[in-house]
């Protein structure tokens, strides 16, 4: 039994709805296709409609793991995107990988003494690894109409922190480079220090001010700020901090080997700090809490430095003349072709979290009633299968592979491979693949 | 623990949820996001972390909705906390929708008052009231979707309710009655 203001607050309630489900449109065949398929979404997931699912599904594992950080690259509530009309690029997209290319003397002084990637010259590539190539790689040459494999040097992220803080996880991804919906996406390094109970900070650096936003985009409305200019590295830096509007809450940091889904972890406050190095490249640092001061910022901006660090998880044999192209939260990387960069060819490898339910190789949910094939990958157990790839209606059309393998410390390796490759040359590859956390 | 891969509902019965409760996902991702391309990238979202889930969907069919929600609620927030994100699938979803089906939460200010009110409340209280006024779920459901237990939800949705009647200046008529409402779901 209710009374007549509970009638009234319904009523008032209910056309406040706006509309009703039942005339709403029934969702689409093509949205439960594609998950299905494995080709799933989370951040990016690329913003292109024709993307083979080789493509796709290897975004959702990059997805999966930046998901699993859930601190993404954030702008504070006061620079919230509201997207209008052509979906925008996120800056700090997952998938959308650059082409890899040699440092080169283009472009201003970069990290390290090196060629500075610009947007069309995402370099991000260090020289082969010191150690030489590794042993046991298999038979290299192309077979007919395939592809020759070699070597591939050392990926790393170019910046460091001196002195590196104690007690935070450190995540690094690189993403960028590419022009998609006519907005050339800039290359952006991130790096994410954070603790069970600590928001930590992030810093960003990019060939372009990381607050001019891109097309389509207009800031939003949310916290209360307030701005200022203090002093980094002997430049003047852009501060920007304030409390949000509500706590902001995520995954605390988390490793792909523990069981324990991660606690929640949120942040009140934050403090952004924006400068141009004198190479020309723009840094953000952006803390929360306990790092949401201009000290704090001042003193995270100021300790980096242009010294490059392996990426956690490598991959030392890849179709020749393919580099490494972008990598996310330690996790995963993606394989593209130098000379014909292009989103129908890409490799692309992820540590599963066993906190997720990854325990031990299963492609029973992407074999689409192919035969699953049991394999050994670098001496340990895996699972291979070929199926259609997504992006062609025709079932003689390309092809991909699947494959998932454990890694040391019960780990499990996601890998997709473009059909171009033979059976044999996925498992070369995969059993390449090095995970160092 | 997840369960073995065996137990893993099979394709034919997410199709069936999907089917079941594609435009209850899509209303509530509607009414809550800042704009039609967030609804569209959480409902994508959505689907596909409730496929990567599946072995979690609830067994009681009254549980699978409230499920949906919750697993929604986190993705509009994501979506709102990382701000520039665009994702393939949203894009795609939003393409396959007739021009004009799709309303715009940003549009109709006719109910504007009663926005602003729910906009008064804590984001739990507002998230229950919603999920019982808009989404047609009980109490309990409610519940399942917020992470509460179904006492804890059912006492401070009367009091949200209240606290929204005082906002609305809606005359409290037969006080009691109030009470007994916060019993409807037993």
């Amino acid at each position: 039994m209710t009374g007549d203001s509970d009638r009234e607050l319904d009523a008032r309630l209910a056309a406040a709805a706006g509309f009703r489900d039942e005339d709403l449109p029934a969702l689409p065949d093509v949205l439960l296709r594609e998950i299905q398929a494995g080709t799933t979404t989370g951040d990016d997931a690329g913003r292109t409609a024709s993307e083979p699912a080789s493509v796709l599904a290897a975004r959702q594992l990059v997805a999966d793991a930046h998901e699993a950080r859930l601190h993404p690259v954030r702008r504070s509530g006061a620079r919230r995107l509201l997207r209008r009309g052509v979906p925008l690029l996120a800056t700090a997209a997952v998938g959308v990988v650059a082409l890899v290319v040699a440092t080169s003397g283009r472009g201003p002084t970069g990290p390290g003494g090196t060629a500075a990637p610009t947007p069309t010259d995402p370099a991000v590539t260090t020289p082969a690894a010191p150690t030489g190539p590794p042993a046991d790689l298999g038979p290299l040459e192309a077979p007919p109409g395939g592809l020759a494999l070699a070597t591939t040097g050392e990926v790393s992220f170019p910046y460091s922190l001196d002195p590196e803080p104690a007690g935070l996880t450190r995540v690094l991804s690189m993403s960028g480079g590419l022009t998609l919906f006519g907005y050339p996406e800039p290359v952006v390094w991130v790096a994410t220090y954070q603790a069970a109970d600590d928001p930590g900070f992030i810093y960003r650096v990019s060939p372009g001010d990381p607050r001019i936003l891109p097309p389509g985009a207009q800031e939003g409305t949310g916290a209360q700020t307030t701005e200022s200019q203090v002093a980094v590295g002997g430049v003047q830096g852009d501060l920007l901090s304030g409390d949000y509007d509500s706590p902001l809450c995520g995954y605390a940091p988390s490793t792909p080997g523990q069981s324990r889904t991660p606690d929640e972890l949120c942040a009140e406050s934050f403090a952004q700090l924006t400068w141009q190095r004198p190479d020309g490249m723009w840094v953000q640092v952006y803390g929360e809490d306990d790092w949401a001061t201009a000290e704090a910022v001042v003193s995270v901006g100021e300790s980096i430095v242009d010294r490059p660090q392996p990426v956690p998880l490598q991959v030392r044999l890849a179709p020749a003349g393919w580099s490494v192209s972008s990598y996310e939260d330690n996790t995963s990387l993606t394989l593209i072709s130098d000379t014909a960069p292009s989103f129908e060819n890409r490799i692309g490898a992820s540590i599963l979290e066993r906190w997720r339910g990854s325990t031990e190789p299963d492609l029973r949910g992407y074999s689409e009633g192919e035969p699953i094939e049991q394999v050994v990958v670098d001496g340990r157990p895996g699972e291979l299968v070929s199926v259609p790839d997504g992006s062609s209606a025709d079932p003689d059309g390309p092809r991909m592979w699947i494959l998932e393998a454990e890694l040391p410390g019960g780990l499990v390796l996601f890998f997709q491979a473009p059909g171009v490759l033979t059976h044999d040359q996925v498992l070369q590859i995969a059993a390449q693949v090095t995970y160092t956390p | 623990m997840p369960r073995p891969s065996s137990d893993r509902p099979d394709r034919a019965a997410f199709e069936a949820l999907y089917r079941s409760t594609g435009s209850a996902v899509l209303g509530y991702a509607l009414r809550r996001a800042a704009s039609p391309d967030d609804a569209h990238d959480a409902v994508a979202e959505t689907y596909t972390v409730a496929w990567r889930r599946r072995a979690d969907t609830p067994v009681d069919p009254d549980e699978v909705r409230p499920w949906l929600f919750g697993i929604a609620r986190r993705c509009l927030a994501d979506i709102d906390r990382s701000a520039a994100r665009a994702t393939r699938l949203g894009a795609k979803l939003a393409d396959a929708f007739v021009v004009g089906t799709i309303p715009d939460p940003a549009v109709g200010e006719d109910y504007a008052p009663v926005r602003a009110a729910m906009a008064g409340l804590p984001d739990a209280d507002r998230e229950l009231v919603s999920l019982v006024a808009w989404e047609g779920l009980t109490p309990s459901q409610a519940a399942v979707a917020l992470g509460l237990s179904p006492a804890a939800t059912r006492v401070r949705l009367h009091r949200a309710r209240a606290r929204l009647k005082q906002a609305l200046s809606i005359t409290v008529v037969h006080p009691a009655t109030d009470l007994e409402e916060a019993d409807h779901d037993r």
